[in-house]
């Protein structure tokens, strides 16, 4: 795999052509759901980041809205701007997801799985039961970053410079979880998954290592959050509801979660899927619940995995 | 003291709605190692069985609940066949496939009885029911001897009949069930069948006392999910201890504070005893 | 085994791609006006917009068919494009990037409550008219929207007003609602009217959303021995679970309430139980209405026979109805032009007659539309008119603004 092959020359050459060219060929509209996108791939991205330990954690999105409240709180209530808030509010998400890491650490597998919902709801509740600072159902407004004031191709409440500014910020969050995954550590972390005990054995310090992960994958859930907030410019904690979460997995599950591309391939196709069937609407959750199950029974490894599938049966 | 009397009355009926939902979770959750996200939406069609048949076309009440327990059983067999059984083994993917199951059904339901506002189920047994100042009707106290009916039943099934023992067997040590030559494909069906149908017999009981709507199982599957976890998967009688502690729980924090408050107290309990105790709460479920 | 993937995903994106961008040049221009319908037709709250396209379509077909609407010297088609936003603050904001970036609308229709937080910044910049149904939405930063049909949650003054006359020995109130914006809303006027009409308000504790079982709740408030049960503005699923709890918990008194899903009710209640309900919405065939309202009515029941009428069904339509007056009266669609000659109109035809705008003392702005408002008592079973309020007369009542200031700043929807 050293040698770049004609078509990944090909692809690395277009995709940024894509990328690049996109918003100024459709409406605003539709760039705005390409921003949508964006965020959700970094949000896949941080999800797979902890399931590398062996964790599904259900509070992944309430992760997410801890960024978004944080920013919230810190750029819409306190005035500070978004290029402080920003780094600020993640750093609120991995701190939050460092808290609740170590009442998880102590689980594993399914338990895991039920215990990081119960830690992830009762954040939530408390968004809607504490007013004061968090806004209750109503919830809290945010407004758009600004970074030269009258300069139009910065105006961040146009939807096409914000879908260049979180074009940025996926590119390097995505640059750095690549660094996270390739590294020292992404190797222990995919240890613990598959030799728990040996990583014990070996000594090295399971709990630790888990909180780590959690905090990252928390930090750029935080990040995908504040980049939703000051797109949307208003949060409420519906929108960090388990209908969300469930989204999540299915995105994951339907890429796959064995490599660094397989959720990101997972959300770009559904998203795409889901606005091609725009006109069959009511639908639409219908198709994903039967494709899900449909990939589960014949290609458990999500979508990743067919090239080689295709491949053994050549 | 009237009040008294009341929250207790309350907190009874709460706990008998919560044994009602959980077991038949628990159940499947204990024999098959399958954690079914859908449960909540099978209880949405008892429910709707219920509307379709005592509501529109007229039939008596009980009638309609026992086929709702029968329609809902049958959906519960036919997805364990399609679909739970091609992730035996697997907790995750039988969650997640069970994700998809909820989405189906809850389209399905949309599209064929349509959205708007909740289906109006009347009152079979409207008549107000008192005890000396503390009330509530029929409908709503008939809960209470149906759940004990429905749990001794499937207590005597579990304890006096072979293929009873042997399902709880398999939820106590499947590796000695394995043993025994119990099939493993016979029991987890069976265990489908009556853990759906106890989720339809939840549905269409309180089908005219809640509001029946194709979203209606999202709200009460996860508390269904806390009681079974804190009440151990795959035990009936912890599931019973757990729906009596959590129904007398919520009843009390909503009456003196409020229901969000009850529901947050709800998932720290269920959060801190999986942090103290871990491999203890998940009993056999987790290998 | 990577690359023969990844050339399958470019394939994949590829096609996505050229469709999406296929779908952009299809859009072409055509000589209709288009007016956004921004609500939930779909998941829990698909109840408060889902009827209101009955009423829309009702109104598009009469005014098609009679040529359009006239706009100076122009006529055009009017057309309706959907969003269903679910309920869901987000996905209103999306729609409504949807509906004005790239359906070009010239007004909106939406439900209102914390749809309005989400939306109103982006609808406010693009100048676009958006009629609401929950005057307590208008706001000094959302200058487009109005209210034009709904008076909630003002008319709680009114129904409390009538309560007060008509039963004088009722003397306690309890008031259930939601804890959200619509409900916290409907607590704080509740509360304004009830002190004006020497009433007590013994609880008004207001309930969460993911309340399933109410039995709790009626208890704690029918402890406090009320007179008077306010169903505030709860969601008619929540409505009829309180009354069923009310009623099996032994209680008798009177009942009122911002609206009614009548059916849901009398499913779990008897009827008769309800008898003397006051609310403020009469279903259309109401003798004391209008004709052309009563053939509405009509009409609506012939297109569906088995569905229930609410306000929903026709408030969407009242919208509409007032923005056609406004177009007729400006000679333009352009929705600055109708905004500007709506609020310079001194009064302007409501669904229960003429109405003059108001709301600049508690809201910041003068955009709800104030008719004289209908109070119906439940009469064997249906709404029927017993009275008419009028809010000015209210607030002309000596110490009432200070009260219903006194409230609104208690529940900070005042500063």
């Amino acid at each position: 795999m050293l040698k770049i092959s004609y078509k990944q020359a090909f692809i690395l050459g277009t995709l940024p052509v894509v990328l690049i060219s996109a918003p100024f060929a459709i409406s605003g509209y539709k760039v705005d759901l390409l921003t949508t996108l964006l965020i959700n791939i970094i949000l896949v991205s941080s999800f797979r980041l902890i399931t590398t330990t062996g964790g599904w954690s259900l509070a992944h999105v309430p992760m997410m809205g801890c960024g978004a409240y944080a920013t919230a709180l810190l750029s819409g209530s306190l005035g500070i701007p978004f290029w402080i808030s920003l780094p600020a509010a993640a750093l609120a998400a991995a701190l939050t997801g460092l808290a609740i890491s170590y009442p998880l650490s102590r689980t594993k597998g399914f338990a895991f799985f039920v215990a990081s919902f119960a830690a992830g709801e009762a954040i939530r509740l408390c968004w809607i039961r504490f007013k004061i600072p968090f806004g209750g159902h109503k919830g809290l407004t945010i407004p758009a970053p600004v970074l030269f004031e009258n300069v139009a191709w910065m105006d961040f409440e146009e939807a096409v410079p914000y879908y260049f500014l979180t074009l940025t910020v996926t590119l390097l969050s995505l640059m750095i979880m690549y660094r996270f995954n390739a590294s020292r550590i992404g190797d222990t972390w995919r240890a613990l998954a598959s030799e728990e005990n040996l990583a014990k054995s070996i000594g090295i310090n399971i709990v630790k290592y888990k909180m780590l992960a959690f905090s990252v994958g928390s930090f750029f859930a935080g990040v995908a959050g504040v980049l939703l907030a000051h797109r949307l410019w208003a949060i409420e904690p519906h929108q960090f509801g388990f209908t969300t979460t469930l989204y999540l997995l299915v995105w994951v599950v339907f890429g796959g979660s064995q490599t660094f591309t397989g959720p990101i391939v997972g959300v770009v196709v559904l998203t795409f899927l889901a606005e091609l069937l725009r006109p069959l609407v009511e639908w639409v959750p219908m198709i994903f619940g039967a494709i899900i199950i449909l990939i589960l029974i014949y290609l458990p490894n999500g979508l990743e995995s067919l090239p080689s599938k295709l491949r053994l049966n050549k | 003291m009237e009040f008294i009397g009341q929250t207790i009355l309350n907190g009874l009926m709460t706990s008998s709605f919560y044994a009602l939902i959980a077991v038949g979770l628990s159940l499947v959750f204990g024999v098959m190692h399958i954690v079914n996200f859908a449960h909540g939406e099978f209880y949405m069609v008892g429910a709707y069985t219920v509307w379709v048949l005592y509501a529109k076309m007229n039939w008596p009440f009980f009638v309609a609940v026992a086929a709702a327990i029968v329609v809902v059983g049958l959906l519960g067999l036919i997805s364990e066949r399609l679909i739970f059984r091609q992730a035996r083994g697997n907790i995750l993917g039988g969650f997640i496939m069970s994700v998809g199951l909820v989405f189906i059904l809850q389209v399905a339901v949309v599209k064929i009885w349509g959205l708007g506002k909740m289906k109006p189920v009347p009152a079979a047994y409207p008549q107000v029911l008192d005890f000396g100042g503390i009330s509530t009707s029929w409908q709503r106290f008939i809960v209470v001897p149906a759940t004990i009916l429905l749990l001794v039943a499937l207590w005597n099934f579990l304890e006096r009949f072979k293929i009873g023992r042997a399902l709880r067997a398999a939820a106590m040590e499947p590796e000695a069930a394995a043993l025994q030559g119990v099939s493993v494909k016979k029991s987890a069906a069976i265990a489908m069948l009556l853990g759906s149908a106890m989720a339809g017999a939840a549905g269409s009981l309180m089908a005219p006392i809640m509001s029946v709507h194709p979203y209606m199982g999202h709200y009460v599957v996860w508390t269904a999910f806390v009681v079974v976890i804190v009440g151990g998967p795959g035990n009936i009688k912890g599931t019973i201890w757990a729906s009596l502690f959590f129904g007398f729980l919520t009843t009390i924090i909503t009456t003196l504070l409020d229901s969000t408050i009850a529901n947050l107290v709800n998932v720290l309990v269920m959060l801190i005893l999986l942090a103290i105790k871990p491999q203890g709460m998940m009993g056999h479920a987790e290998n | 085994m990577k690359r023969r993937f990844l050339t399958v995903f470019a394939m994949l994106l590829a096609l996505c791609l050229t469709i999406f961008f296929a779908s952009e040049l299809v859009a072409a221009q055509s000589e209709t006006v288009k007016i956004g319908y921004n609500a939930p037709l779909s998941g829990p709250a698909a109840a408060w917009g889902l009827p209101g396209l009955e009423g829309t379509e009702i109104w598009i077909e009469e005014v098609n068919g009679a040529g359009g609407i006239k706009a100076g010297d122009k006529s055009y088609k009017v057309e309706i494009v959907k969003f269903d936003n679910e309920g869901d603050g987000s996905k209103a904001l999306l729609g409504a990037r949807k509906l004005i970036l790239e359906d070009k609308i010239v007004a909106m229709l939406m439900l209102g409550g914390a749809e309005s937080a989400v939306v109103q910044p982006f609808v406010s910049k693009h100048k676009i008219i958006t009629f609401v149904l929950i005057a307590s939405d208008i706001s000094k930063d959302r200058p487009f929207l109005m209210d034009v049909t709904d008076n909630f949650p003002v008319y709680h003054l009114l129904h409390i007003q009538y309560i007060g006359e008509a039963y004088p020995k009722a003397k306690r109130a309890a008031i259930l609602s939601q804890d959200d914006e619509i409900g916290l809303a409907a607590i704080a006027w509740s509360e304004a009217g009830f002190e004006s009409a020497g009433i007590e308000v013994t609880y008004s504790k207001p309930f969460g959303l993911e309340t399933t079982d109410f039995a709790p709740i009626v208890t704690a408030a029918l402890a406090t021995k009320p007179d008077i049960l306010s169903m505030g503005a709860s969601y008619p699923e929540f409505q009829a679970l309180i009354l069923e709890q009310a009623y099996t918990q032994g209680w008798k008194g009177i009942i009122t309430s911002a609206c009614w899903d009548f059916k849901a009710i009398t499913a779990k209640v008897p009827v008769e139980w309800m008898e003397g309900a006051v609310s403020g919405f009469p279903d259309f065939d109401d003798p004391k209405l209008t004709k052309k309202q009563n053939e509405f009515y009509a009409k609506w029941q012939a297109k569906y026979p088995d569905h229930g009428f609410s306000e929903i069904v026709w408030e969407y339509m009242g919208g509409l109805d007032v923005w056609k007056f406004g177009v007729e009266k400006a000679g333009s669609v352009d929705s600055e032009k109708v905004f500007q000659a709506l609020k310079s109109s001194p009064t302007v035809p409501h669904a229960f007659g003429p109405g003059v705008w108001w709301g600049n003392e508690v809201f910041g702005l003068d955009n709800l539309l104030v008719p004289n408002w209908p109070i119906t008592e439940i009469r064997s079973g249906k709404p029927a008119i017993v009275a008419q309020k009028s809010l000015n007369d209210w607030l002309a009542e000596a110490g009432n603004k200070d009260i219903l200031f006194k409230y609104l700043k208690k529940w900070k929807m005042m500063k």
